[in-house]
């Protein structure tokens, strides 16, 4: 915290080593279209990705500009027209047992207790019955809901909802862990509870966490890199290396001013360049004259 | 409480008709024909007819009649009703097997289980395939989809033809009504399924049949049970045309011989009795299915 200067040489040999990494997570000119009137529409055009082992990816962009689609595709949701997803330098087909992911909203089963919720993914890889239990128990215990395993989640609160979906997810111990804005119906405070939760949680375990959010302090308190999208078509602006070590960092100090203001700058201009193009300017028609007394 | 009013509201309706005299009472049921030759005691006559008789008797110097203002037979008083049904509770020793309300309605309940079991078995898992899989459904659907805009009763000559004049033919006609439907239901409701716990439950490892049966069916459980007890009151309705397929048996058979000897109390008193039953077993579904999937919470 002392001398900017020897915080910057950690981070910059931590990026090193991570760069020094195989990828995990290996996006190859993916393009993804849909169907729209009698032509196609390009949600994404040529996004090339690469994601490191153990790396804490942050997506941001403007609304609509295809992170939710990304995301998607990489956990083989959705099909691409285009380009090839590798994990682990594998081809991707449909979902996998070594991509799980995080949603925004809750989609816990709600027939299922929290245990029954953490068990699913373990049951349905065929573990016996009372494995799957010890093992779910010990995923629940790292967020810190082993003593709610028997309660259904509508007992539970938003927050503790989104901490079973991510002992569920990671219970099937995935490879990559994508979360989609998972904290962006939660109230301020539960939310920064549940940044500090992630990355702890991040820190203790071999995942690597591809996490999409529209909050640009989000992606500066939990990523390693963020990646900048723009809309129409969604393209790769700019992949940033956020200038801070992982745990809790300080959005006042200058090197994460900095970048945050970077990142501003890319997402605001888009979103001018958008506004220009969507909208006409309508002239601003006064009804009252100025000086009718009234200030 | 608006819930009991519902019910009083009718029922106050009822008894003003039956109990006030100056409400309605069209005839007059005659105590003493006096020296009227086609009168006599007990029969209902209209009210203008009686008052001639009266007039032109006592005209004659001869004896008038004599009676008290009623309503049709086939209006009874809530109390002859009520009796009819306390009998129908406590039936006699020796009172004919059929004629009696509590063993029609036991047959009735009979076809009805038979027939919705049947049509349960085949519909509830066929319906599940068909919104779950669209290929399923759209092999079978439109065929169904035809099959429904036929009367189930209209199949009851073929019905008594392949199947006797026995309970067969009947459970046939409330399985043909009710199946068609149910398939179609059932695929609608479970198109229904919260999409997002689908994608979930894929991203966790579940696919196809496995997906059906650890995701699909207990998301779906309770609007399925929904549906069933919606389906079991239409099976209700069909039961009726059922009993008259063939030889005619249960509370249809009990409530068209009750018309016939004009024991009006007691056709009443069946008809309140499916009422009861089917509102009764509806509520106690209701209660079961709160008590059964307490995750949901239902607005119904
Ligand atoms: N299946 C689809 N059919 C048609 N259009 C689609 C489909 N899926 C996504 N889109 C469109 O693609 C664009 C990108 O959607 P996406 O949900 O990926 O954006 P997003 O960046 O996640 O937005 P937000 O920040 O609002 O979550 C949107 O304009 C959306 O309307
Ligand atoms: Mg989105």
């Amino acid at each position: 915290m002392s001398d900017p200067s020897a915080i910057e040489h950690q981070v910059a040999a931590r990026l090193d080593r991570l760069n020094a990494r195989e990828a995990i997570l290996d996006v190859r000119g993916l393009v993804k279209t849909v169907p729209h009137g009698t032509s196609e529409r390009t949600i994404l055009n040529n996004v090339h990705l690469k994601v490191r082992r153990r790396e804490f990816l942050c997506v941001v962009g403007p609304s609509g500009c295809g992170k939710s689609t990304l995301i998607r595709t990489i956990a083989g949701l959705e099909e691409a027209q285009g380009g090839d997803i590798l994990v682990d330098g594998k081809p991707v087909h449909g979902p996998g047992p070594d991509r799980a992911m995080v949603f925004q909203g809750y989609t816990l089963f709600p027939w299922l207790t929290v245990l029954g919720n953490v068990m699913f993914g373990l049951q349905m890889a065929n573990k016996p019955k009372d494995e799957a239990a010890r093992e779910a128990r010990q995923w629940l215990d790292l967020v810190g809901l082993e003593p709610y395993a028997d309660a259904y989640p509508h007992h539970l609160s938003g927050g503790m909802k989104q901490r079973v979906a991510i002992a569920r997810a990671l219970a099937i111990q995935p490879r990559i862990l994508l979360m989609d804005e998972p904290f962006s119906a939660l109230d301020a405070r539960t939310r920064a509870r549940m940044q500090a939760y992630l990355i702890d949680i991040w820190r203790k375990i071999d995942v690597t966490i591809v996490f999409i959010t529209h909050d640009l302090d989000e992606a500066l308190l939990l990523a390693d890199r963020v990646l900048v999208l723009k809309t129409n078509p969604g393209e790769v602006v700019e992949l940033m290396d956020v200038p801070a070590l992982p745990g809790a960092r300080d959005l006042d100090s200058p090197a994460l001013k900095a970048a945050l203001i970077r990142l501003e700058g890319f997402i605001h201009a888009q979103e001018q360049a958008q506004a220009a193009e969507d909208e006409p300017v309508t002239p601003i028609v006064r009804l009252a004259p100025i000086k009718d007394g009234i200030d | 409480m608006l819930g009991v009013l519902s019910f009083i509201l009718p029922l106050t309706l009822w008894s003003a008709i039956s109990y006030a005299p100056f409400l309605w009472h069209p005839l007059v049921e005659i105590t003493d024909p006096g020296d009227v030759s086609y009168f006599s005691a007990g029969m209902r006559a209209p009210a203008d007819a009686f008052a001639e008789e009266v007039e032109a008797m006592t005209a004659a110097g001869q004896a008038p009649p004599r009676g008290v203002p009623a309503n049709p037979v086939y209006l009874p008083a809530p109390h002859e009703v009520a009796i009819a049904l306390w009998h129908a509770a406590t039936p006699a020793a020796d009172a004919r097997e059929e004629f009696r309300l509590s063993s029609s309605l036991w047959h009735s309940i009979q076809i009805i289980f038979w027939a919705f079991l049947i049509s349960s078995a085949v519909g509830v898992p066929l319906g599940i395939l068909c919104g779950s899989f669209s290929a399923v459904g759209r092999l079978t659907e439109p065929f169904i989809e035809f099959f429904r805009y036929l009367p189930a009763p209209a199949f009851g000559a073929l019905a008594v033809a392949v199947l006797g004049i026995y309970d067969a033919p009947k459970i046939a006609i409330v399985v043909i009504g009710t199946f068609f439907q149910q398939v179609l239901i059932i695929a609608t409701t479970t198109r229904r399924v919260e999409y997002a716990l689908l994608e979930a439950a894929q991203t966790l490892g579940a696919r196809n049949l496995k997906l059906v049966r650890r995701v699909v069916v207990p998301a779906i459980l309770p609007d399925l049970y929904n549906d069933q007890r919606i389906l079991l009151g239409w099976a209700w309705t069909y039961l009726i045309v059922a009993e008259l397929v063939g030889t005619s048996s249960g509370i249809t058979f009990f409530i068209t011989q009750q018309a016939r000897y004009q024991h009006f109390e007691n056709v009443y008193a069946a008809i309140l009795v499916l009422g009861i039953v089917g509102f009764g077993s509806d509520l106690l579904l209701a209660w079961l299915g709160r008590w059964l999937f307490p995750w949901k919470r239902t607005s119904a």
